[in-house]
């Protein structure tokens, strides 16, 4: 027998028996601090409330909306079709359970997007896949669907598209308004924008 | 008898040379290993309950009191990019954008900090900027790290009204109340009072679904 198939043999084993010693790697489970940061700082992971809006609308079976804050506040107010998961219960084992559904797109949300920015960073860490950030929150929701801004009668096609995606948004998810206070409102408008001739300074909601 | 001889050779020298890239092998990736600089030290768990702590954060009326009187003890940290940063900070502020974190340069400075018994202050433009910042140094260590939950404007102690300068949508407060959302032909009151949410207790999750709402309309 040669001496150095004995050395091999013995090198090879040491390096075994030191496998067998290593400490169990946390990378597997876990994304590393470095790539947190710099998940942390991709804004791509931010939706705007109006990208949610289309997807609602179009009934998206890949969008999960889930509401961070707490259940009362659920109860009182919510986005329609999103789930409860009040933070302080994210690390529970339901709310994993729901959180790794992989084929769906999670987005959350809060009053606005401090709460639910943090909780996608403990997400994140934890490895969850494919979850996103509402920007703005339930305010934005609330200031941009639900009380859309009839932005100025000069302002570009664009954004006056924009606000008739919203009216019909809001419509969709509330139902359609009053019918009989609500054409009186916008012909009273149209008086005040004749007299003054004024580019219709945003004359407050009311859709 | 010579051609055996010679096999035997080429076997040992073969054996040799394995056995001397092995060991180079082992040399090289003990040299090359690299304990990763930056560690977890608070479970996910710990890190959740940070989010409910309020002595780590620090309020727009904090700050501005603490810019007035006792600025030696805080150290004002600037997470927003250099550009930001030239054009506008607060005095004696360090500006440390989000991707340096954690530079060499940067966990100097936080060590710094902790030795001199200071405690470091994040702002950005916005909270959510500082945000995400302030939970990764949590989370991987240094404890006297605060998070400002104001906007950077706020901290313009030059103008008087640099507190009300709050943007409203920004901060974690509802500002949607029910009552609106019924009577919804009458506009929200831009200027109405805001009250502070009631903390509600810790539940069990109980995922609920959302099947419409409670009617209303815009």
């Amino acid at each position: 027998m040669n001496k150095r198939y004995l050395l091999l043999a013995g090198i090879i084993i040491a390096l075994g028996v030191g496998i067998l010693f290593m400490p169990a790697k946390d990378t597997a489970k876990q994304t590393q601090p470095e790539l947190l940061l710099a998940a942390i700082d991709d804004p791509s992971r931010f939706l705007t409330t109006d990208d949610i809006t289309d997807r609602l609308v179009k009934k998206d079976p890949a969008l999960m909306l889930i509401d961070m804050r707490p259940a009362a506040q659920f109860h009182a107010f919510a986005i329609p079709g999103a789930i409860n998961i009040p933070v302080d219960s994210l690390l529970s084992t339901s709310a994993q359970e729901m959180l790794n559904q992989k084929e769906m797109d999670k987005v959350f949300y809060s009053n606005a997007d401090v709460t639910s920015d943090q909780a996608w960073i403990i997400c994140k860490r934890m490895k969850l896949q494919r979850i996103y950030v509402m920007q703005g929150g339930v305010n934005t929701w609330f200031s941009t669907i639900v009380k859309a801004k009839k932005p100025a009668e000069t302002a570009s096609s664009k954004v006056l598209a924009l606000y008739q995606f919203r009216m019909a948004a809001c419509q969709y998810f509330y139902g359609s308004p009053e019918m009989a206070a609500a054409p009186k409102a916008e012909t009273d408008k149209k008086k005040v924008n004749v007299v003054k001739k004024a580019s219709g300074a945003a004359s407050g909601g009311g859709c | 008898m010579e051609e055996n001889n010679m096999e035997e050779l080429n076997k040992t020298n073969r054996l040799t040379i394995t056995v001397i890239i092995i060991v180079l092998v082992i040399v090289t990736g003990l040299i090359t290993f690299r304990r990763p600089d930056v560690k977890y030290k608070l479970s996910p768990v710990e890190s959740l309950a940070l989010l409910n702590d309020p002595a780590s954060v620090i309020t727009p009326e904090q700050a501005v009191s603490i810019l007035r009187d006792s600025a030696g003890k805080m150290v004002f940290i600037d997470v927003r990019n250099s550009i930001a940063f030239n054009r506008g900070h607060i005095k004696n502020a360090v500006n440390i954008p989000v991707r340096e974190l954690f530079a060499k340069n940067s966990k100097a400075t936080f060590r710094d900090i902790e030795k001199a018994g200071q405690t470091a202050v994040l702002y950005g433009e916005t909270q959510q900027q500082a945000n995400g910042p302030w939970l990764m140094l949590r989370q991987t260590g240094f404890k006297n790290v605060l998070l400002f939950t104001g906007n950077y404007s706020q901290l313009d102690i030059t103008n008087s009204d640099s507190l009300t300068r709050l943007l409203p949508q920004l901060s974690e407060t509802p500002l949607i109340d029910t009552a609106a959302l019924k009577a919804i032909s009458a506009p929200v009151a831009a200027g109405k009072e805001i009250t502070q949410p009631a903390k509600t207790e810790k539940k069990v999750v109980a995922p609920v679904k959302k099947t419409g709402s409670s009617g209303g309309g815009c």
